[in-house]
């Protein structure tokens, strides 16, 4: 399989990730890696219905994500992933899969969670994973559009959380 | 590419606004608002206005209504070489196909390209999910 783009936005398929995203990526398909959806046949169906023109969408867990990538069957095939979260991502990584840059988009404030930029809240978990990435050398890109400038969501990170 | 925007009401504020939402800053998008008070020849020159003439060639309106006073004054000025082309049925996935192409494309080229997606612009959900459940399962 070819990556050409993953990221971490957790409304998943939305308006941004259609028109922009999708399009930057220019994939056959969109892989959704998330348990959590991967368990829900209802939100499975939403998304699959909700794909953008000319784009599969699948919703895997890890270990499916991991057995397709390394499939032959789709050596040709390109792919966008999306997750909701780092550590999943951080999983597949550790999985064999070399995502070399991961963009952050989005991931909603929940109790328990710090607000670090208008689009993103982590906790801890997150942390150590974004750090984790970070030292497996992938180039993490926090932007929620296309235009906006890139930051290292590590900056934002140790502002908010302190340095490690 | 200059994209000038007119809509009943403030619904072209609204469209950039949803635009930069979505695709990010659109400072080439130029609303203009038409109000009740407004007749077809106040929101001609409205609109002449804010066209640069300098890239008549290079500007594009999208208006709402097909046949609408902003499509009406619009067609006015691009008959007369005051801009390339208008499209009606102004909505936000036409301003982002738009917002997309418009650094890319000359004006004639945009248009032909839009027109030919617009059955992707109204999707409504039964007929989508008959349409995906033809659709191969997860791998």
């Amino acid at each position: 399989m070819i990556i050409k783009l993953a990221r971490i936005d957790d409304r998943l398929i939305h308006g941004q990730v259609t028109t922009v995203w999708s399009k930057e990526a220019n994939a056959n398909r969109i892989i959704i890696v998330s348990q959590e959806v991967f368990n829900d046949p209802i939100r499975k169906q939403l998304l699959k219905q909700a794909s953008p023109p000319g784009m599969k969408v699948n919703i895997v867990d890890v270990e499916k994500a991991i057995a397709v990538f390394n499939n032959p069957k789709y050596n040709d095939e390109t792919v966008f992933y999306l997750f909701t979260n780092p550590s999943e991502a951080l999983a597949l990584i550790e999985g064999g899969v070399p995502i070399k840059t991961l963009n952050i988009g989005g991931m909603q404030f929940k109790d328990g969670k710090k607000q670090i930029t208008k689009a993103v809240s982590l906790n801890e978990k997150d942390v150590a994973a974004f750090r984790k990435l970070a030292k497996l050398n992938v180039n993490l890109d926090l932007r929620v559009v296309k235009t906006d400038p890139t930051t290292n969501i590590l900056t934002k990170i140790d502002e908010t959380f302190g340095p490690e | 590419m200059d994209i000038i925007l007119v809509g009943h009401a403030n619904t072209a504020q609204a469209f950039k606004e949803a635009v930069e939402m979505v695709f990010g800053k659109v400072e080439n998008f130029h609303p203009l608002s038409f109000s009740p008070s407004e007749g077809l020849e106040e929101l001609t020159k409205k609109i002449e206005t804010a066209i640069n003439p300098q890239k008549a060639e290079d500007t594009l309106i999208l208006t709402d209504l097909f046949s609408g006073t902003p499509y009406n004054a619009a067609a006015g000025l691009v008959m007369h070489h005051k801009a390339a082309d208008v499209i009606a049925g102004m909505s936000l996935p036409l301003c982002l196909e738009v917002a997309l192409s418009a650094g890319q494309m000359t004006v004639p080229e945009l248009v032909k390209h839009v027109m030919a997606n617009t059955n992707e612009y109204v999707k409504c959900l039964s007929e989508v999910v008959q349409e995906s459940q033809k659709e191969e399962d997860d791998f």
